[in-house]
C-alpha cells in the first residue's frame, strides 16, 4: 500500500518539476501515475469488501496528491492558453507580413520608371 | 506618409493561478515586442509606395512641362512655320519642318501611284488537285525580269493552285500570290498576284520556262507611278507620299489636275502655334507647382527636403525669370501674356495681351523661343529630372527600388520564421491538449477513488478538496 501511495506522491511531484519540453519523460510518468491510481481503487475496494478500514494517513496522502494534481492542471492549462495565445499572434504576424509584401509587389499596371 | 499599419492585439488572459497576471503581461510583451518589428517594416514600406507615387507624379508633370517648352524653343526656331496647301484634295502637307516661309507650285498631276494586280485569266477545277504546269517548273517575270529561282511544283501535292501560290510567295519578290474561290461554274479557283507597293510594275508567269515557255494567261492592271511637276521638274514616284522632293516637307498627291490647274504649298508663319503652346504651358505648370507646393512647409508629404524637389523648383523660377537677349519687343513672358498671381503663385495667360501683338513684336518672340540659352536649356534641365532612364527622378527610383527588395528580403525571413514558429506551436498545443486532457482523467479517478475510501473508512463521501475544470477556468468542490 505504501509502494502505491510513493508511486502517486513520486510521479506527481516529476510531473510538477517536469517541463514541457521532456514529452516522453512526462508521458512515462502520466502512465505511471494513472498505474498507480488505478491500483489503489482496487486496494481500497479490496479493503471495503474485506471490511478493514483502511488509515488517515493513507487518505490524507491521497488527498494531498490530488491537491498537487489539481495545481499541475492548473499549470498545464495556463501554459497551454500561453502558447494558444502565442499561436494566434503568429498567425496575426504572418497576415500583416503577407499585407507588407503585396504593398512592396509593384502593381502591374503601374508606370515603370526605368524605360 | 505612413498608412496605419495592422496591430496585432494580445489576448486577453483570464487564469486561476495569482501568476496569471504575469502571464498577460508576458504575451502583451511578446506580442508588442513582435509587432514593432512589423509595425516599422509597415510604415518602410508604405511611405516607399507613397514617395514612388508621388515622385511619379511630378516626374510626368515636369516631362510634360520640359516637352512643351521643347516644342516652343523648336516654334521660335522655325518661326512656328506650318505647311498648307491650297488644294488638299488633290496634294496633302504631311510635315513642315522648313527653317523659313516659302511656297513652292505643284501642276500637271497626270497620275496616282497605284498598285499592280492580276489574276488568271482561266479558272481551275480544284484548288489543291488541278495541275497548273505541264513540267512542274514556272517562273515569275515582274518587269521584264525573271525572278529567281524558277518555281519548283515537282514536289508530292505541290503542282497546283495553292501549292503554286505558296511558291510565289516563298519568293519574297514583292508580291503576293492568293488563291481565290468564286464558287461559281466548273473552274472557280483562280491565282491572284499583286505587288505589295505602289508602283509601275508588270507582273508575268510563264510556265515550263527551260522548255516550251508557256504564258500563263494573266488579266489585269499593271501598277502606276504618281506623276506631276514640282516647280516647273517632272517627277515620276512610285509612291504617293513624296519624302525627298522638298526637303523639310513631306506632302501626298491625292488627285490629278486638268488643264492649267496649279497646287501651291506653303509653308507660313502660324503665331496660333505659339498661343496653343503657351496655354499648355501654363495649365502644366500650376499642376506642376501644385504637386511641388504639396511637398515643402509645414504640411509637407513625405518628399520634404528631398533635394529635386528644390531643384525642380529652381529650373521653375529659371524659366519665369528667363529674359531674351534683345532690347525691345518680347523679353519676357510677361510680355506674352502670362501673368502670375502674387498671392496664389497661380500662372495664368492672357491672350488679349498675346493677340495685341504686332507682326514685328511675334517675330521677337521666335527669337525669345529660339534663344540658345533659353527654352531648349530650360527643357534640357526639366529632362535631367524627368528622363524614364537617365533621370534624377529615376536614379531616387532605383535606391526606392532597392529598399523595397531589402525589405522583401526581410519580410520573407519573418514570414519563415513565423511561419516554423506556428508550426511548432501548432504541434506543442496538440501536445499540451494530450497532456491535460489525461491528467483530468487522472485526477477524475483519485478523486473517485478518495470519495471511496471516505465512504469505506467514514461514511461519508466528501474528500474536502476541489478538483479543477480547465475549461470553465474555475474549481468546484468534489463529491
Amino acid at each position: 500500500m505504501q509502494e502505491l501511495v510513493q508511486s502517486l506522491v513520486h510521479t506527481t511531484a516529476f510531473l510538477g518539476r517536469a517541463a514541457q519540453d521532456e514529452p516522453d519523460a512526462v508521458e512515462r510518468a502520466l502512465a505511471e501515475r494513472g498505474r498507480a491510481i488505478e491500483a489503489i481503487q482496487r486496494l481500497i475496494a479490496a479493503e471495503a469488501s474485506a471490511g478493514r478500514a483502511i488509515s488517515e494517513a493513507f487518505a490524507g496522502e491521497l488527498t494531498t496528491a490530488l491537491e498537487k494534481g489539481r495545481q499541475i492542471l492548473v499549470r498545464l492549462t495556463l501554459a497551454r492558453e500561453l502558447m494558444r495565445s502565442d499561436r494566434l499572434a503568429v498567425e496575426r504576424e504572418l497576415q500583416v507580413l503577407n499585407g507588407i509584401r503585396r504593398l512592396c509587389a509593384k502593381p502591374s499596371g503601374s508606370l515603370s520608371l526605368h524605360g | 506618409m505612413a498608412t496605419t499599419p495592422s496591430t496585432l492585439t494580445p489576448l486577453t488572459f483570464t487564469g486561476l493561478s495569482p501568476y496569471a497576471k504575469d502571464f498577460q503581461s508576458i504575451i502583451t510583451r511578446s506580442v508588442d515586442i513582435a509587432q514593432l518589428s512589423i509595425t516599422q517594416l509597415n510604415n518602410e514600406a508604405s511611405d516607399i509606395s507613397s514617395e514612388e507615387q508621388l515622385a511619379t507624379g511630378i516626374q510626368t508633370a515636369v516631362g510634360n512641362l520640359a516637352t512643351t517648352l521643347s516644342n516652343l524653343n523648336s516654334l521660335g526656331s522655325n518661326q512656328s512655320l506650318s505647311g498648307t496647301s491650297s488644294n488638299s484634295s488633290l496634294v496633302q502637307v504631311n510635315a513642315s519642318s522648313l527653317a523659313s516661309p516659302a511656297s513652292f507650285t505643284i501642276s500637271n498631276i497626270t497620275s496616282l501611284a497605284s498598285t499592280a494586280s492580276y489574276s488568271t485569266t482561266n479558272g481551275y477545277a480544284n484548288a489543291t488537285s488541278t495541275a497548273v504546269s505541264s513540267t512542274g517548273s514556272m517562273q515569275l517575270v515582274i518587269n521584264g525580269t525573271a525572278v529567281t529561282p524558277n518555281i519548283d511544283l515537282t514536289g508530292s501535292g505541290n503542282n497546283n493552285l495553292n501549292g503554286l501560290a505558296s511558291a510565289i510567295n516563298a519568293l519574297n519578290a514583292g508580291v503576293t500570290a492568293t488563291v481565290i474561290n468564286t464558287g461559281t461554274g466548273a473552274t472557280p479557283y483562280f491565282l491572284s498576284i499583286s505587288a505589295n507597293t505602289t508602283g509601275s510594275k508588270t507582273i508575268q508567269l510563264v510556265d515550263d520556262p527551260n522548255g516550251a515557255q508557256t504564258q500563263v494567261a494573266l488579266s489585269g492592271t499593271a501598277g502606276a507611278n504618281a506623276d506631276f511637276y514640282l516647280q516647273g521638274q517632272h517627277i515620276v514616284s512610285p509612291t504617293n507620299t513624296i519624302t525627298s522632293a522638298i526637303p523639310g516637307m513631306t506632302f501626298t498627291i491625292a488627285g490629278t489636275t486638268s488643264g492649267n490647274q496649279t497646287v501651291t504649298l506653303s509653308a507660313a508663319s502660324d503665331s496660333s502655334q505659339i498661343s496653343d503652346q503657351l496655354e499648355t504651358f501654363v495649365n502644366q505648370y500650376n499642376s506642376l507647382q501644385q504637386l511641388l507646393n504639396a511637398q515643402i512647409g509645414p504640411k509637407a508629404g513625405l518628399l520634404l527636403g528631398n533635394s529635386m524637389i528644390g531643384g525642380i523648383q529652381q529650373a521653375l523660377h529659371g524659366i519665369m525669370n528667363f529674359r531674351g537677349g534683345g532690347t525691345s519687343g518680347v523679353q519676357t513672358l510677361e510680355d506674352l501674356g502670362m501673368q502670375m498671381a502674387d498671392n496664389t503663385g497661380v500662372m495664368s495667360f492672357n491672350s488679349a495681351t498675346f493677340d495685341a501683338l504686332t507682326p514685328a513684336q511675334i517675330q521677337t518672340a521666335y527669337s525669345f523661343f529660339a534663344s540658345p540659352t533659353g527654352f531648349g536649356t530650360l527643357a534640357a534641365t526639366l529632362t535631367s529630372y524627368s528622363d524614364l532612364v537617365t533621370g534624377s527622378i529615376a536614379g531616387q527610383e532605383t535606391q526606392w527600388t532597392t529598399e523595397t527588395t531589402n525589405l522583401s528580403s526581410k519580410i520573407n525571413t519573418l514570414v519563415d520564421q513565423a511561419n516554423q514558429m506556428q508550426s511548432t506551436l501548432a504541434a506543442k498545443l496538440q501536445a499540451a491538449d494530450s497532456l491535460i486532457v489525461q491528467m483530468q482523467t487522472q485526477q477524475q479517478a483519485l478523486t473517485a477513488a478518495i470519495q471511496s475510501l471516505n465512504f469505506t473508512a467514514f461514511g461519508y463521501s466528501n474528500t474536502n478538496t476541489s478538483t479543477f475544470n480547465p475549461s470553465s477556468g474555475s474549481s468546484s468542490s468534489g463529491g
